[in-house]
């Protein structure tokens, strides 16, 4: 009998959850702690949602027990249809695919996606790039189980050799989501039900077997397949127009990301966000720390925060044709998170010039509601050959249609604020002007 | 082609009546029933007997995920003593999917309304004996 100690977690999504060795070996470490002190759902703790305080330590740990779950699933399901070489690419791969399901999100900044955009403004890094160098050195450099950290920065990168793994990680099925659909939702107290075994089940991977950099993960062609992931992908949509957008917390977080990058030329800043060992020390409330430290506008606006005294919604107006002429590549633009983060901000900018104002006493903010991204069925079309889209055989898929919202906010300070017919011409105009 | 699969076709079921609502849990159970298995109105949901004749978890639960995701909203009305009515009606965001899913292509509404019309002249009790028929399920006690 083993005399090893085996160490359990309670998680009020996934019951309980058996930590690996590895984990035990580096759950100590400041990198693995940080997560704990990084809210999963930023600011909106504060404002909208005061159940949501759960960490990014325990969706880390939601992820790492999917990942093990699905790879399980998975390998079950190719020893059953026979396709021995994905089994074993599944096998090989397990302890990578786990240690990247809790280290994915390693490297997020404080407040999570609050600060997503002023963080790669910053640093020129996302979380994704800074995380190869938080696992490579600021974890011990050998993880055991014959973990190959290389390995593991790929998938948490989205850039492993067999994009079917890489998927599982990140990808339109990815089990980042599926925890944090269930997660959020359970501590915003947005109650829905949704059968997760049965949804798991319906994964498979897609692919000839002999081409493994071209196998992907999909879903079974069945009935139930389909409906399981209409309802997942029905909820997915949702959680983005009641909880992820929802609007005083996302003001909130806008607030946060300019008193941010009201500093981006400052040294205090910089280290912070580009010295990884300093970034390392940076959580939620360290972060408020600095910026209230710096003083001045940053400050202020840290202080409202705090009191939850946000900026005034002036403008919502749906982005599109109609209403504003905008070149294919802002069109294009809108597609991409950070891409409509960095239109924003130079909108935002132009908008304080035109109106006289400081730096940000307007806040511009670009939110699109994307539509799913490509999921393919494990049935080919006769005449291509190609893997069916789902969109293309559900009817709840096709109809969920990406769109963008502009709005402005305002500086409750701002005793005259601009009307809106005047905001709609200034926006009209910035927006034809902007060459990308 | 695309095709309704279950919730599509509970949002066409919704916006085919008057008013896009539906009252009660024993009518939604019974009227989705007799669709499925009368009019051949390709919903998954597994029936089994229950108390009062063919009852359906899963779509139970599938309502209940449609209000949580404010696609249906709920609203319980006091009927007695420690008795409730639940009745269920599409909101601004449901309607707005209900368009956007174009059942008129298939002639789908038209069907769905004629049906609910029959079913509308039924009051509860006859409803219930009539979804006992068609699915075979009767209650359990």
């Amino acid at each position: 009998m083993s005399s090893q100690r085996v160490h359990v977690v309670p998680d009020p999504i996934a019951g309980k959850i058996e930590l690996p060795p590895w984990l035990v070996k580096i759950k100590e470490e400041p990198a693995v702690r940080r997560m704990l002190f990084i809210r999963q759902l930023g600011l909106k703790a504060y404002i909208d949602f005061p159940g949501a305080i759960h960490t990014r330590y325990s969706h880390a740990l939601g992820v790492m027990y999917l990942a093990k779950k699905i790879n399980s699933l998975l390998i079950y399901k190719m020893s059953e249809k026979n396709k021995r070489v994905i089994e074993k690419n599944l096998k090989t791969n397990e302890e990578e695919l786990i240690a990247a399901g809790f280290l994915h999100d390693i490297a997020h900044g404080p407040f999570s996606h609050a600060v997503d955009y002023a963080m790669k403004e910053i640093s020129g890094k996302s979380h994704e790039d800074l995380a190869e160098d938080i696992i490579l050195n600021a974890l011990p450099s050998d993880l055991g189980n014959w973990i190959d950290k290389n390995q593991v920065i790929k998938l948490v990168q989205g850039k492993h050799d067999y994009p079917f793994l890489s998927q599982i990680i990140s990808g339109p099925l990815d089990i980042d989501k599926l925890d944090y659909l269930l997660r959020d939702a359970y501590h915003v107290g947005l109650k829905y039900s949704f059968d997760l075994d049965y949804f798991l089940s319906s994964y498979n991977i897609l692919g000839d077997e002999e081409c493994l950099n071209k196998c992907k993960l999909g879903l079974e062609d069945s009935q139930q397949a389909i409906v399981t992931t209409e309802l997942f992908l029905v909820i997915w949509k949702s959680m983005y127009d009641l909880v992820y957008h929802v609007q005083d917390s996302r003001i909130a977080e806008k607030m946060l990301e300019k008193a941010i990058l009201l500093n981006k030329t400052d040294s205090k800043i910089i280290d912070r966000f580009k010295d990884t060992k300093k970034f390392l020390e940076l959580n939620d409330d360290e972060l408020l720390n600095v910026l209230t430290n710096i003083g001045g506008k940053s400050a202020e606006l840290v202080a409202n925060i705090k009191a939850g005294k946000v900026y005034n919604a002036l403008f919502d107006e749906e982005l599109d044709q109609e209403h504003f002429q905008m070149s294919p590549e802002f069109v294009q633009g809108l597609k991409k998170t950070e891409k409509s983060n960095e239109l924003s901000d130079k909108i935002s900018k132009q908008f304080n010039e035109q109106h006289n104002k400081t730096e940000y006493e307007y806040i511009c903010d670009i939110i699109t509601s994307k539509a799913p991204s490509e999921i393919q069925i494990d049935k080919q079309d006769v005449e291509t050959g190609e893997y069916i889209e789902l969109r293309k055989k559900s009817s709840i898929v096709g109809a969920i249609q990406s769109r963008s919202r502009i709005k402005i906010y305002s500086d409750p300070k701002i005793k005259d604020p601009v009307q809106q017919e005047i905001i709609n011409t200034t926006l009209k105009q910035i927006i034809e002007g902007i060459k990308i | 082609m695309t095709a309704n699969s279950d919730i599509a076709l509970l949002i066409a079921v919704f916006g085919a009546h008057k008013n896009n609502k539906i009252t009660g849990r024993t009518r939604i159970q019974k009227e989705i029933c007799v669709l499925k298995y009368k009019s051949k109105i390709p919903f998954t949901f597994e029936y089994k007997s229950y108390f009062y004749g063919p009852y359906s978890e899963e779509l139970s639960e599938t309502i209940n995920t449609l209000v949580g995701v404010k696609l249906l909203k709920e609203t319980v009305t006091a009927t007695g003593y420690n008795s409730y009515r639940y009745d269920y009606f599409l909101t601004e965001k449901g309607k707005e999917l209900f368009q956007k899913l174009n059942h008129d292509a298939n002639g789908l509404i038209n069907k769905l309304q004629k049906q609910i019309k029959t079913l509308d002249q039924l009051d509860t009790p006859d409803l219930v004996s009539y979804a006992k028929a068609v699915s075979g399920l009767d209650s359990i006690c």
